[in-house]
């Protein structure tokens, strides 16, 4: 599939969301690590 | 054919919008306000400093994400007012930046996505009153009260109350009457607060047809009101010295504070110019942040 212009424009918008979704699975992994510990 | 040109349309409108009309859908000003107050809960909670930094710091981009999520669905329900306010006309959705429904959809899944990092992350008390500001803010205030009664703010002011109990709770997982004391704090300040914005923002909300008690009640008895409201909060503020949250320091700052707070009322009520209107909500903001700061001093 062609990118097309509607891509270039969203693409920011799309780094962005993947970016907070990545930071997310992080900050719950850290966190469950870190329970883990405590909890043990 | 007419459906795909509509589609189209919508695309090129929410692709113009960049990162920064995202972020104002979030209300960055308000934002600051309840991290702040959120902070200052979690601060004095008993227990901080055995809080993991990390589960401090994933509690309070919780309560920003909620607080700027509700904020979001409020651009997206006021979106025909606000196109008509001076005050909100250059915000993203009113300008054609991003789609009123993309709006939602980015605030309903941000909503529901701090609630259950809060719950799973923090704790579920602290995710529970989250999630209670949210629906208050949404839906008792902005869907409910804000176009019908003079009292819109005075009931949903409770909404932007939440923040210090929510830091409490993600230290404590509890409530206590000391959290119950800043909630009321807020909740007190908050009529005040927006009514002395209403007195020169009066012609905005008018064309807009909310019914603020300027426009219902009239300036003068909006005045009084405020004053009824200013000489509570002293009391109120001292709350936390009587039960033992915060000590001397605190309290004569928060009798200071409060008691300019009511002298700047007076003013108002003086005064039938705008000028002491727009300084008593300048000074109602930069009260609340003190009277936190002070909580906060006191704890060191």
């Amino acid at each position: 599939m062609p990118i097309s212009d509607i891509h270039r424009k969203k693409r920011q918008k799309n780094i962005i969301v993947g970016l907070s979704i990545l930071a997310w699975v992080a900050l719950i992994w850290a966190i469950t690590m870190i329970k883990m510990t405590h909890a043990g | 054919m007419q459906k795909t040109m509509a589609m189209t349309s919508t695309i090129t409108t929410s692709a113009d919008s960049d990162a920064s009309d995202y972020i104002a859908l979030l209300k960055p000003r308000v934002m600051s306000l309840v991290v702040f107050t959120g902070f200052a809960g979690m601060w004095v909670a008993p227990g901080f400093s055995s809080l993991h930094t990390l589960i401090a710091l994933t509690a309070m981009i919780c309560l920003a994400l909620n607080a700027g999520a509700a904020g979001a669905i409020n651009m997206w329900f006021d979106r025909d007012i606000d196109a008509v306010m001076k005050r909100t006309k250059n915000r993203p959705i009113p300008q054609g930046r991003v789609d009123a429904d993309e709006a939602l959809g980015f605030g309903i899944v941000l909503s529901v996505l701090s609630v259950l990092t809060m719950g799973v992350g923090v704790n579920w008390t602290a995710a529970l009153l989250l999630a209670a500001a949210n629906v208050f803010y949404v839906f008792v205030y902005t869907i409910w009260l804000k176009r019908r009664t003079p009292h819109n703010i005075v009931i949903g002011g409770a909404a932007g109350a939440f923040p210090p109990m929510i830091g409490w709770a993600a230290v404590t997982g509890d409530v206590s009457w000391a959290s119950l004391a800043l909630f009321a704090l807020i909740f007190i300040w908050t009529p005040p607060h927006f009514w002395a914005l209403s007195l020169f923002a009066n012609e905005d909300y008018k064309r807009a047809g909310i019914p603020m008690l300027p426009c219902v009640a009239g300036v003068r008895t909006t005045k009084i009101h405020m004053m009824g409201y200013s000489l509570l909060l002293l009391p109120l503020s001292m709350a936390p010295y009587f039960l033992g949250t915060a000590g001397m320091g605190y309290g004569i700052s928060a009798l200071a504070l409060s008691a300019f707070f009511i002298f700047t009322n007076a003013r108002v009520i003086l005064d039938n110019t705008d000028k002491s209107a727009r300084l008593m909500f300048g000074y109602s903001v930069f009260y609340l942040f003190a009277v936190f700061l002070a909580l906060m001093i006191d704890k060191v």
